[in-house]
C-alpha cells in the first residue's frame, strides 16, 4: 500500500512537472484557471493552486479548498465524494453561490469547514435540485464547521445516522420574512449517537431552528436560535445536554418533545439549564399539519410527554403566555386531531425535577399578538395574558401516574397552575398555586459525548 | 463448477423500459454466451464502450448475448425516461434466489447491473430517435454493490464515467402529442447511495423476485423471467412459482387496485420508506409486505414533513386523497415537497392517478 501510494506521489509529481512545463506557468500563472487544471478525467479532481501556479490533486493531498472567487460547484461535490476518511474540505472566505444539495456519504474523521459563521456563505437561493444544503449520512467523528448556509428550499444542515459529529461555529438562516415556505429545520440531525453543537446560530426555520431528532447522547451549548417556530427543540432523544444558549424572538423558545410511533422510541433524560429563553411570542409559522404548529406564540419552556429531565438555572423572561409547560401529547393531538396506536407510549410528561429557574415578565405586555388555537384557548383562561403562574401543568393525567420516581418536582421557579385540562371545555376547575409538586429530586449527571472539537 | 452454458435463444432484439416502446430493431437471433467481456480488475473503466455490453454502434443499445434484459411488474418512474436494464453475470455464476422483505436476488461478485436511461424524442414514433442520458452500473465487488455512473456526449458515441452526476435539459413529445421539458438530473455517487442504501450497506432495488415475476417477451417466445433465468442455468433455488410472491404490472386490467397501488409503493418510495432505509426516522414504511396501516400511512400525522405536509393532517385518509399528505407530495414539483425527493421532476400522471383511485377506494375515515 505504502509503495503504491508512494508510486502515486512520484506519477503526480511528474504530472505537476508536466503541467508546469505545458503552462510556461510563472508567465502564464493569472491565465490559468482552475477548470482548466480540472480533469478530463472525471472521477479524479485537480485543483488549481494559485500560489505555486500548478494543478493539485487533491485526492493525494488530503486538503480539498475552495475559493469564493473561483470555484466550480461540482468540483465540491466531487471532493465530496472522492475525499478519503481524515481528509479535509476548506471553503475561503466569501459567497459560494450552490444549486444541489451537497452531499457527504459514509466517511469518518473528515470535516468541511470555512472561514467563519459570517465569513463563508454556502448560498443556496437558486436551488434546483435536492431539497437540503448540506447533507450527511452515515459520517463517523466528523464535523462541519465555521460556515453559514443559507436559503435552502428544506433543510440547512442535515446530519442522519451519525456516530460522532459535531457542528461547531455554524449558522442556517432564512433571510426575509419568517414564513411558512422556509425549509423545516436549520441544524438537523437525526438518528445520530454522540451530536455535538456549539456556537451554532439559526434563524427563519419553519419548524426547529436547533432541532435534534432520535439521537443518543448529546450536547447543545453557546448556540443561539432566533425567529424560528421552535427555537430549540429536542424530540424523542436519549440523554442530552442544552446549556448556554439562547432562544429568541420564536414562537416557542425550547422543546422538549416525545411524539408517538417513532423508531427511536421514547427519549428520556435531558438537562435544560443556564440558558436565555427571551421573547418568545413570535407568530406560528409552521406549515399546518405539523405537531410544531400547535406550539403557542408565547411559549418560554414546554416538555411534552418527556421524562426525566432537569430545568434549571436558565433566566425564562418575557415569554408572554406560558413561561414554562408541562403538557400531555393528548392536548395537542386533540387541537391537531393526530391519532395514535403506539402502545409503548406514554403520553404524559413526568419524572421532571424544575429548580432554581429565573422566571419573569413584563408588566402589562398582553398576550402574544397573533395567537394559534391553543393560545387562544390558554387565553382565555388567563384573559388579557395577566396574572398567568409560571408554570402551566395540564392536569391530564392522575396524580397517581405521578408518584415516586415518577414525580413532577418543582422548586424556586414560580407558581404552578392546573389547568384541569381532562375536562375541558366545559367543567374545568382551575387550581392555582398547586403544592403537590413541591417535592425535590437528585440532580442528573452529565452526559458524556465523543465528538470532535475544533483544533 | 465452471461449465460453459449454450443456449439456444437468442437475446432480445428489442428492450422494454417501464412502461415504453421498443427502440431496437430485431437483430438476427443469437446464442446466450458467457464469453468474458472486460476485465473486471480495471473497473469502472472510464469509458463504457470499454466494456463491450453493445454490439455494433454504441448508441443502438444492441445488448451482446452475455447479457440479460429484464424488467419489472412496476416501474420505478424516473421522469418518463426510458430505461433499458441489463445482468451480465460472470461466466459460471449464477444468482440465489431470495424472497426476504427489501432484499434482491442475491448476485455473485463480478455481477454489473446496466441500466441505461433516455428519451424517444416521440413517445408515439419510435422512428423518430431518441437522446441517450446516462447509463448507470452497478457493480458487485468483494461482495458489495458499488455504483459507476456514465454519461452519454451530445454525439452520443460514447458515456464517461463521472462521480459528480450533473443536470441536463430534456424534452419530449408526449403521449398526448404536446412538448414536454424538465431538468433532468444525473445522480452523483452520492445521490445513488440516497436510494440505493438499506441499513447502511448499499443494495439492489429493482431485482426482488416478486418484481421479477412476470413475463418477458424473448425472441423464443413469452416466458417468465424466472423460470428463463433458472432454466438458463443462471438462478439457483428458485421453487415452484405458486411460492414466489407476485406484485401486479403497472397497466393489467386484471390486476387489484389495492395490488397495483401496494406495487407501486413497493418500487417507488419503500427503498427509502422501510424499517431500516434512509426514510426510517419518519415511520412512513411502504414496502409489499408491509401489514401495519399506520406505517402504510394510514391516518398518520407527518413526522419531519415541513412544508411537505400541505397543511394537511394524515399521510393517507381512507376514502379521501384530497385529504393524504401522499397525494399532495405526488402532485407537486417543489423540492421541498415533491416525493419521492430524488429523481423526480415532472408528475407522473398515471401513477398519481392510480394512488388516487385506491386511496378513494378504501373504507373508513380518521374520525
Amino acid at each position: 500500500m505504502k509503495f503504491y501510494r508512494n508510486f502515486i506521489n512520484y506519477f503526480f509529481l511528474a504530472a505537476v512537472v508536466v503541467c508546469v512545463t505545458f503552462t510556461g506557468c510563472k508567465d502564464d500563472c493569472e491565465v490559468l484557471t482552475s477548470s482548466q487544471c480540472d480533469d478530463s478525467d472525471f472521477t479524479t479532481l485537480d485543483i488549481f493552486d494559485e500560489e505555486n501556479c500548478t494543478c493539485v490533486n487533491e485526492t493525494i493531498t488530503g486538503k480539498w479548498t475552495f475559493d469564493a472567487a473561483n470555484f466550480e460547484e461540482e468540483n465540491i461535490q466531487e471532493a465530496m465524494i472522492l475525499m478519503n476518511d481524515g481528509d479535509t474540505i476548506s471553503f475561503g472566505a466569501g459567497t459560494f453561490a450552490i444549486t444541489k444539495t451537497l452531499s457527504l456519504i459514509d466517511k469518518s474523521d473528515i470535516v468541511v469547514m470555512g472561514a467563519g459563521r459570517e465569513e463563508t456563505i454556502l448560498d443556496f437561493s437558486n436551488q434546483t435540485a435536492g431539497a437540503e444544503g448540506l447533507k450527511f449520512t452515515a459520517n463517523k467523528n466528523s464535523m462541519v464547521a465555521n460556515l453559514m448556509v443559507k436559503n435552502t428550499i428544506g433543510d440547512g444542515i442535515k446530519a442522519k445516522d451519525c456516530e460522532g459529529f459535531s457542528f461547531i461555529n455554524v449558522s442556517t438562516i432564512w433571510e426575509g420574512e419568517a414564513k411558512a415556505e422556509n425549509g423545516a429545520y436549520g441544524i438537523y440531525p437525526t438518528t445520530c449517537k454522540h451530536v455535538l453543537v456549539d456556537g451554532c446560530y439559526a434563524k427563519g426555520a419553519s419548524d426547529a431552528g436547533l432541532y435534534i431528532g432520535q439521537c443518543e447522547y448529546v450536547i447543545m451549548r453557546n448556540s443561539v436560535a432566533d425567529n424560528n417556530v421552535a427555537g430549540i427543540e429536542f424530540e424523542n432523544t436519549k440523554w442530552a445536554d442544552v446549556y448556554n444558549c439562547t432562544a429568541i424572538n420564536n414562537t416557542g423558545g425550547l422543546l422538549v418533545f416525545d411524539l408517538p410511533g417513532l423508531p427511536a422510541g421514547q427519549g428520556h433524560t435531558t438537562r435544560v439549564f443556564n440558558n436565555t429563553i427571551q421573547n418568545n411570542n413570535y407568530e406560528n409559522f409552521a406549515p399546518e399539519g405539523n405537531i410544531v404548529a400547535e406550539v403557542p406564540p408565547g411559549t418560554g419552556i414546554m416538555l411534552l410527554a418527556s421524562s426525566n429531565v432537569e430545568v434549571f438555572d436558565n433566566v425564562i423572561e418575557n415569554n408572554n403566555l406560558m413561561s414554562i409547560g408541562v403538557v400531555d401529547y393528548e392536548v395537542l393531538a386533540f387541537f391537531s386531531g393526530a391519532t395514535w396506536d403506539d402502545t409503548d407510549y406514554i403520553s404524559y410528561p413526568r419524572n421532571l425535577n424544575i429548580h432554581d429557574n429565573a422566571i419573569s415578565r413584563a408588566d402589562g405586555a398582553g398576550c402574544p399578538e397573533k395567537p394559534n388555537a391553543i393560545g387562544s384557548v390558554l387565553s382565555t383562561f388567563f384573559p388579557g395574558c395577566t396574572d398567568v403562574p409560571e408554570i402551566l401543568w395540564d392536569g391530564i393525567t392522575s396524580l397517581d401516574n405521578l408518584k415516586d420516581d415518577n414525580s413532577i418536582c418543582v422548586q424556586n421557579s414560580g407558581a404552578i397552575v392546573n389547568l384541569d385540562l381532562g375536562n375541558f371545555p366545559g367543567n374545568q376547575t382551575i387550581e392555582r398555586d398547586v403544592q403537590y409538586f413541591d417535592c425535590t429530586k437528585e440532580s442528573l449527571p452529565e452526559v458524556e459525548v465523543n465528538a470532535p472539537l475544533l483544533q | 463448477m465452471k461449465k460453459a452454458v449454450l443456449i439456444l435463444f437468442g437475446i432480445l432484439w428489442l428492450i422494454y423500459a417501464c412502461e415504453k416502446e421498443p427502440i431496437n430493431p430485431a437483430p438476427e437471433q443469437e446464442l446466450y454466451s458467457t464469453e468474458t467481456l472486460f476485465d473486471f480488475e480495471g473497473v469502472p473503466f472510464k469509458n463504457l464502450s470499454e466494456y463491450n455490453f453493445f454490439d455494433g454502434e454504441i448508441n443502438n443499445l444492441n445488448p451482446n448475448t452475455t447479457l440479460l434484459p429484464y424488467n419489472l411488474t412496476t416501474g420505478l418512474f424516473a421522469n418518463y425516461a426510458s430505461k433499458q436494464k441489463l445482468i451480465y453475470l460472470p461466466p459460471g455464476n449464477k444468482a440465489n434466489y431470495v424472497n426476504e422483505g427489501q432484499k434482491t436476488l442475491d448476485f455473485p461478485d463480478g455481477t454489473i447491473i446496466i441500466k441505461t436511461f433516455y428519451y424517444l424524442k416521440d413517445f408515439n414514433d419510435v422512428d423518430k430517435g431518441k437522446r441517450i442520458i446516462e447509463t448507470r452500473l452497478l457493480i458487485r465487488k468483494n461482495k458489495e454493490w458499488e455504483a459507476a455512473n456514465y454519461i452519454w456526449n451530445e454525439e452520443q458515441t460514447e458515456a464517461k464515467h463521472k462521480v459528480a452526476g450533473g443536470q441536463v435539459n430534456v424534452e419530449w413529445l408526449h403521449f398526448d402529442g404536446s412538448t414536454h421539458r424538465t431538468l433532468y438530473n444525473i445522480p452523483n455517487d452520492n445521490e445513488c447511495k440516497g436510494c440505493h442504501e438499506l441499513g447502511g450497506e448499499m443494495v439492489l432495488i429493482g431485482p426482488k423476485a416478486r418484481l421479477l415475476n412476470k413475463n418477458f417477451e424473448y425472441p423464443t417466445g413469452s416466458k417468465n423471467q424466472l423460470e428463463k433465468w433458472s432454466e438458463l442455468g443462471l438462478l439457483n433455488g428458485l421453487p415452484a412459482m405458486t411460492n414466489v410472491p407476485k406484485t401486479a404490472l403497472f397497466n393489467d386490467a386484471d390486476a387489484s387496485l389495492e395490488n397495483k397501488a401496494r406495487t407501486y409503493l413497493d418500487i417507488n418510495c419503500a427503498h427509502c420508506h422501510n424499517a431500516d432505509g434512509p426514510a426510517n426516522n419518519t415511520s412512513l414504511f411502504l414496502n409489499y409486505e408491509q401489514t401495519d396501516s399506520t406505517h402504510l400511512g394510514k391516518c398518520k400525522p407527518p413526522v419531519a414533513a415541513g412544508g411537505g405536509s400541505g397543511g394537511l393532517e394524515y399521510a393517507l385518509v381512507p376514502g379521501s386523497s384530497n385529504e393524504s399528505i401522499m397525494i399532495y407530495r405526488l402532485n407537486s414539483l417543489e423540492l421541498d415537497v415533491s416525493m419521492p425527493e430524488l429523481g423526480r421532476s415532472v408528475i407522473h400522471d398515471e401513477g398519481l392517478q392510480l394512488l388516487t383511485n385506491w386511496i378513494d377506494s378504501l373504507g373508513g375515515n380518521c374520525n
